[in-house]
């Protein structure tokens, strides 16, 4: 077995962590525990793979006894801010990412993910600030970009965005972060195939990850055959389902007048199209699933 | 580094108060415009403004939204509708153009705000609970109007 001192162990289970292998690093990790049951990196590896799968409690557990031991671990206060972030405590997960950015304000990763937590609270103008000044110490880092590509997203609107989207892509192509940006970018454009096709090559790259499994799945019900029918309302959402409504309302009011029969069966037509536009997505949502 | 960025670098999340919240979705403002009329429109799009603490911005814009729904009512259900409607269809016509009027504020609000709208999209963010906001607002968008009417008429006579 290795040693956990050594640096490449160690940089293994980050490996197998950032790829969300988790049980693989758990079982590392619970081997060299074994053997050196207080060493706090591994622990604190323990505590990362906790966090990556949704035991946020037994995660914060795990930072907070490395904290005890070393107040000044970047790594377990990072994991503090992660799981902050996750649960919605804004304040409390500013004031960690802001101490760490006090301590290293060279690390433009804390930047990025300052800028991630204002945009999670709605304040893109500070986001894209903070985002910029990250990528003035690292001018391709690449989740400063990501964050300065979703500013342009919320701002600009999906077409605008190809270039810089198309940039970002060729400078990290095996990124899964990058990728999972494009497939959102294709989604928001409306090219649903694309974004589905994509969408699948990310689920095979990092099969454990829920996310991206239930990306592919929304995708896939979005594009299948039987819901060519309801084109607008998937492409354009709900304002489309309620122009449809709004017009078909006034269109078979004018009808009437002119012609009450025709009215009615346009209607009778039109109502089998709302029910089954309200009963078939849900059960083919549920057939795709299993 | 550290003295470039000290301002940027200011907590501005501690005050729960002036923090935007994620809200009310698309489908909850479209459904209580069209089904409230104009007034539930202005009603929701009101309460989306509060919770994203851009009001005081948001004042003009929604005070143009207002002036179309006071002419929505005013040509539906209030004097005007005489000038407008022809006697046969007046009750029908007017219910839709009720409808295509919140319809249409809704929609402005959605566009209004659409930049939160896809910030809180994109980040997946958890929307409040529309129902009880959308159902007080439908209740104001038909109750406001018909209170109007009578207050004008008891002024009238």
């Amino acid at each position: 077995m290795n040693a956990p001192d050594d640096l490449e162990f160690l940089q293994r289970i980050d490996t197998l962590l950032g790829m969300r292998r988790t049980s693989a690093a758990r079982q590392m990790i619970a081997e060299a525990l074994a053997a050196n049951p207080d060493h706090p990196e591994l622990w604190l590896q323990a505590a990362w793979a906790d966090y990556i799968d949704g035991e946020e409690a037994a995660a914060l557990r795990g930072a907070e006894s490395v904290l005890q031991q070393a107040p000044d671990n970047a790594s377990a206060r990072l994991l503090r801010f992660e799981i902050l972030f996750r649960r919605g405590e804004a304040a409390s997960a500013e004031r960690v990412i802001l101490d760490l950015l006090r301590d290293d304000p060279n690390n433009p990763w804390y930047f990025s993910r300052y800028a991630f937590l204002l945009l999670q609270n709605l304040d893109f103008g500070k986001a894209r600030a903070i985002a910029m000044a990250g990528l003035e110490l690292e001018p391709e880092h690449e989740s400063c970009m990501i964050v300065l590509t979703i500013c342009d997203f919320i701002e600009v609107g999906a077409g605008v965005t190809q270039a810089t989207l198309q940039s970002l892509l060729a400078k990290n192509p095996d990124s899964i972060a990058v990728l999972s940006l494009v497939v959102v970018a294709l989604e928001q454009a409306g090219r649903n195939r694309q974004a589905f096709r994509l969408a699948c090559e990310l689920v095979l790259a990092q099969p454990d990850d829920p996310d991206a499994v239930e990306m592919v799945q929304a995708l896939e019900l979005k594009t299948h055959w039987s819901l060519a029918p309801l084109w607008p309302v998937l492409r354009y959402g709900w304002i489309a389902s309620a122009v449809i409504w709004v017009v078909a309302t006034m269109i078979f009011f004018q009808l009437s007048k002119v012609s009450p029969e025709l009215s009615l069966g346009g209607a009778a037509i039109f109502g089998i199209y709302v029910a089954y536009s309200w009963i078939w997505p849900p059960l083919l949502a549920r057939r795709l699933r299993q | 580094m550290a003295d470039t960025h000290e301002e940027l670098l200011q907590p501005s999340l501690g005050n729960a108060a002036l923090v935007a919240r994620a809200p009310y979705s698309v489908p909850t403002v479209i459904l209580t415009g069209v089904i409230g009329g104009p007034i539930a429109a202005i009603a929701i799009v009101l309460l989306n403004s509060q919770r994203l603490r851009r009001l005081r911005r948001d004042m003009l814009p929604l005070g143009a939204m207002a002036l179309i729904a006071v002419a929505t009512v005013w040509m539906t259900i209030g004097p005007g509708q005489e000038l407008w409607f022809s006697q046969g269809d007046s009750e029908r016509l007017a219910s839709i153009v009720v409808r295509a009027s919140g319809l249409l504020l809704a929609v402005l609000g959605v566009y209004l705000h659409s930049h939160q709208e896809r910030t809180a999209a994109l980040m997946g963010l958890t929307r409040p609970n529309g129902w009880l906001a959308g159902i007080a607002c439908i209740l104001v968008g038909w109750s406001v109007p018909l209170l109007g009417i009578a207050l004008l008429a008891a002024g009238l006579e």
